[in-house]
C-alpha cells in the first residue's frame, strides 16, 4: 500500500471471527479499530471517520441493516463504503443492504480472508 | 197496478243481462236487447233456430250433462264453466241460470239468463297466472337464501358483511367463534368499535390503515396478515381480505373474510428459525475454522508434510462442511418457497463468465480444457439472475468435479425463439443408465461416483428445482465413462411469481 495507512472499522460479535479478521487487516498494513455492537461501531465511526467499514448484519442489540440506515443520514456516513460481511444471505436481507447502499454484500463462510482484504483494497484503490 | 198483470217481458228489455227464452223442442223463442248487444245477433236472426248456434264446442260436455238433468227434473242450474260464440265467431265466458219456466209443473220454456264474465274469467286467470309466478320467485328465492345461507355458514373462514359506514349487517359462525360474539349483539354496530388489530410487535393498527379502510374509500381489496387483539388470550394471526360490494359504480359496503392463520405463522416461524440457525449458527464456527486454517497456511514452515496433510484436511471437510449447509440452505429454501429471486436484466454470457472465474482455481488445478461457446445474438433480459447463476454454478462444479485431470468441459449457450439453451458437456465419469432417472431426486448419488466424489445429493436437486420453477426444463445425456451433457432450456418470458414472498414481507 502506498501513502498513509487505511483506516478500516470492523463491526462483529463474534469475538474468535473479529480477532482473525483484525489480526489479518493489522499484517496486511492496516490501522484497524473494532467494535461488537452497532451501538459502539457508530459511535467510532462518526468518531474516527475509518476509510471503510465491514459490517456484520446480526448483532446484539441493534442489527448491522439498521446502523447502515442511520450512519447514511450522516454528512460523512453517507459516502463511507461499507461492505457487508455476514453469514446471514437471506436474499431478502442482501437486496436491502443493497438498497440502503453498500459496495458488496459477502457471505463469511463462502470468502477467504485473503479474499476480504483484496476487495477491501480493490475499494480504497 | 196488479202485480199480476204486469208484462214481465218489458222488465227483460230493460235488465242488464242477457236473457234467452226457448220452448221445450228446444228453439229460441226470444232474446233480449242485451242479448242481441252480447252476442250480435238479432231477434229475428235467431228465433226458431236451435240454441246450439250459440256453442262453441268450449264447454265442457259434463256441464251440458248437468245442465240436462237440471232441467228435465224442473231445476234450475247456474254455472260458470259455459264458453259461447258470438255471431263474428269470437267467444265469451257467461255466468249463466237456465231457468225451467213451468206449466202445472211441467216446463214449457226455459229461460237463459247470461253474464258475461269474460273479462273477468281473463283477471282471473292472469292472478292465477301471476300467485304462480309469484310463488315460483319465492320458492326460488328462499332456496337462494337457504344456499346462500349454507354456503355462508360452510366457509371456514370468518365472514362479515358491512354497510359503507362499516356497520356490521352479517357475519356466519365461524365469526362469532374468532371474536367470541353473539350475531345479535354486535349486528348494527361499527366494526372499527367492535375488535382491535395489531402488527406482528403489537403495535395497534390505527383504524385508517385497516383493510377495510382501503376497500370503503378506494374501492380496492386490501389483504394482509393482522393480530387480533383480545383481552386475555394471546394475539391471534388473522388473514383478512376486504373486498368493496359495489353498485352501479358506489361502494355500499363491503365484505370481510378473516382465516386464523395461526398455524402457518407457527410453521413460518419455525422455517425462519431454522434458516437463521442453518445460515448463521452454523456457519459461524465453520467460517471460524476455515479462516484459522487459512490465516496458519499463510506460514507454509514449520509443518511436517504429515502434519501439512492433516491441516489440509480438516481445511478440505471444512469447506465441504460448508458446501453442505450451503446446499442444505438453498434445498430448504427452494422447498419452502422462499428461495428468493432477483428479476433483473442480465446478459447470460456475463453470469456464465462469473460462474467460470468462481470455478477458476478448480479448473487450473485440475488442467481442464475450459470452452465458453456462447450465441453473439444473445443480448441481456429480464430473468432470475441469481437463479441461472445457481443453475450454472451447480451444473459447471459437477462436470468440473466428475471429470479426471486433463479432461475438457465446455458450456454453450444458444437460443430459440422462445427459450435460452445452455448445455453443459464433460468427459467425465458419465453416469449409468439406470441412475439417469433418478439423479434429481433429493440426495440421490449414483453408484459410480458414491464414494469416490465427495457430495451432498442436492446440487442437481436444487437445481432441477429452480429450473421447474421458471417453467423450463432439463435433460441428460450421458455414457459411463464417456462423459455427460446437461441441456437446460429456459423460457425469455417468466411468470415472475412473488406473491408468496411478499404475504410473507407483510408480517
Amino acid at each position: 500500500m502506498s501513502g498513509q495507512t487505511k483506516k478500516v472499522l470492523l463491526i462483529e460479535d463474534e469475538i474468535v471471527l473479529l480477532e482473525l479478521l483484525s489480526d489479518k487487516f493489522k499484517d496486511s498494513g492496516f490501522a484497524v479499530t473494532t467494535a461488537q455492537t452497532a451501538e459502539a461501531g457508530i459511535k467510532l465511526a462518526l468518531q474516527n471517520h475509518p476509510d471503510l467499514i465491514l459490517l456484520d448484519v446480526i448483532l446484539p442489540k441493534m442489527d448491522g441493516l439498521t446502523m447502515l440506515k442511520k450512519l447514511r443520514k450522516d454528512e460523512w456516513g453517507k459516502g463511507v463504503p461499507v461492505i457487508i460481511l455476514s453469514n446471514l444471505n437471506d436474499q431478502r436481507k442482501v437486496s436491502e443492504a443493497m438498497k440502503i447502499g453498500v459496495y458488496d454484500f459477502l457471505v463469511k463462510s463462502n470468502v477467504k480472508l485473503a479474499d476480504v482484504v483484496e476487495e477491501v483494497r480493490e475499494v480504497l484503490s | 197496478m196488479n202485480i199480476a198483470a204486469f208484462d214481465y217481458l218489458r222488465v227483460l228489455e230493460t235488465i242488464p243481462e242477457a236473457v234467452v227464452i226457448t220452448d221445450t223442442n228446444p228453439h229460441i223463442v226470444y232474446i233480449n236487447p242485451a242479448f242481441e248487444k252480447l252476442t250480435g245477433y238479432k231477434l229475428s236472426e235467431l228465433k226458431g233456430k236451435n240454441p246450439r248456434i250459440l256453442k262453441s264446442g268450449k264447454t265442457p260436455l259434463r256441464v251440458y250433462q248437468k245442465l240436462y238433468r237440471a232441467l228435465t227434473q224442473g231445476k234450475s242450474f247456474t254455472t260458470r264453466e259455459v264458453i259461447n260464440k258470438r255471431k263474428d265467431g269470437s267467444l265469451y265466458q257467461i255466468d249463466a241460470s237456465y231457468v225451467p219456466i213451468c206449466q202445472t209443473d211441467k216446463p214449457v220454456f226455459y229461460m237463459q239468463i247470461q253474464h258475461d264474465i269474460t273479462e273477468h274469467k281473463k283477471a282471473e286467470t292472469e292472478l292465477v297466472k301471476r300467485a304462480a309466478q309469484l310463488e315460483a320467485v319465492n320458492r326460488s328465492l328462499q332456496e337462494e337464501y337457504v344456499k346462500e345461507k349454507a354456503l355462508l355458514e360452510s366457509i371456514g373462514d370468518g365472514v362479515i358483511a358491512m354497510d359503507k359506514e362499516g356497520k356490521i349487517i352479517a357475519l356466519n359462525k365461524k365469526t362469532e367463534a374468532i371474536f367470541g360474539w353473539k350475531m345479535q349483539d354486535v349486528l348494527g354496530k361499527s366494526l372499527f368499535t367492535q375488535f382491535k388489530l395489531a402488527d406482528e410487535q403489537g403495535k395497534i393498527i390505527p383504524k385508517d390503515l385497516r383493510p377495510i379502510r382501503l376497500a370503503l374509500t378506494t374501492a380496492q381489496v386490501g389483504h394482509g396478515i393482522y393480530f387480533l387483539v383480545k383481552k386475555g388470550t394471546r394475539k391471534i394471526p388473522l388473514f383478512i381480505t376486504s373486498a368493496p360490494v359495489v353498485l352501479d359504480g358506489r361502494v355500499v359496503g363491503a365484505v370481510n373474510i378473516y382465516r386464523d392463520v395461526s398455524q402457518q405463522v407457527a410453521t413460518d416461524r419455525a422455517k425462519d428459525e431454522f434458516l437463521y440457525f442453518a445460515s448463521h449458527t452454523l456457519r459461524t464456527p465453520l467460517s471460524a475454522v476455515a479462516w484459522s486454517i487459512e490465516r496458519l497456511n499463510e506460514d507454509n514452515t514449520g509443518y511436517s508434510s504429515e502434519q501439512r496433510k492433516f491441516l489440509d484436511r480438516i481445511y478440505d471437510q471444512t469447506q465441504r462442511m460448508i458446501k453442505l449447509t450451503n446446499d442444505l440452505l438453498d434445498a430448504t429454501r427452494m422447498e419452502f418457497g422462499i428461495l428468493s429471486y432477483k428479476y433483473e436484466e442480465v446478459n447470460p454470457a456475463k453470469i456464465a463468465s462469473n460462474v467460470i472465474a468462481d470455478l477458476k482455481n478448480r479448473i487450473n488445478d485440475k488442467k481442464i480444457k475450459f470452452k465458453l461457446i456462447a450465441d453473439k445474438n444473445i443480448s441481456a433480459y429480464q430473468t432470475y439472475s441469481n437463479a441461472v447463476y445457481m443453475i450454472l454454478h451447480n451444473l459447471l462444479s459437477n462436470a468440473v468435479k466428475f471429470t479426471p485431470a486433463g479432461g475438457t468441459v465446455s458450456l454453450k449457450i444458444s437460443k430459440t425463439e422462445k427459450e435460452l439453451i445452455l448445455q453443459v458437456s464433460d468427459s467425465g465419469v458419465g453416469i449409468p443408465k439406470l441412475a439417469q432417472g433418478r439423479i434429481f431426486q433429493k440426495m440421490y448419488r449414483a453408484q459410480n461416483v458414491k464414494d469416490k466424489f465427495e457430495g451432498s445429493g442436492l446440487g442437481l436437486y436444487i437445481t432441477s428445482g429452480i429450473i421447474n420453477h421458471m417453467g423450463g426444463k432439463i435433460t441428460v445425456k450421458s455414457r459411463r465413462g464417456q462423459g455427460t451433457t446437461f441441456t437446460v432450456m429456459l423460457p425469455f418470458e417468466l411468470e415472475v411469481i412473488q406473491s408468496k414472498e411478499k404475504d410473507r414481507m407483510q408480517l
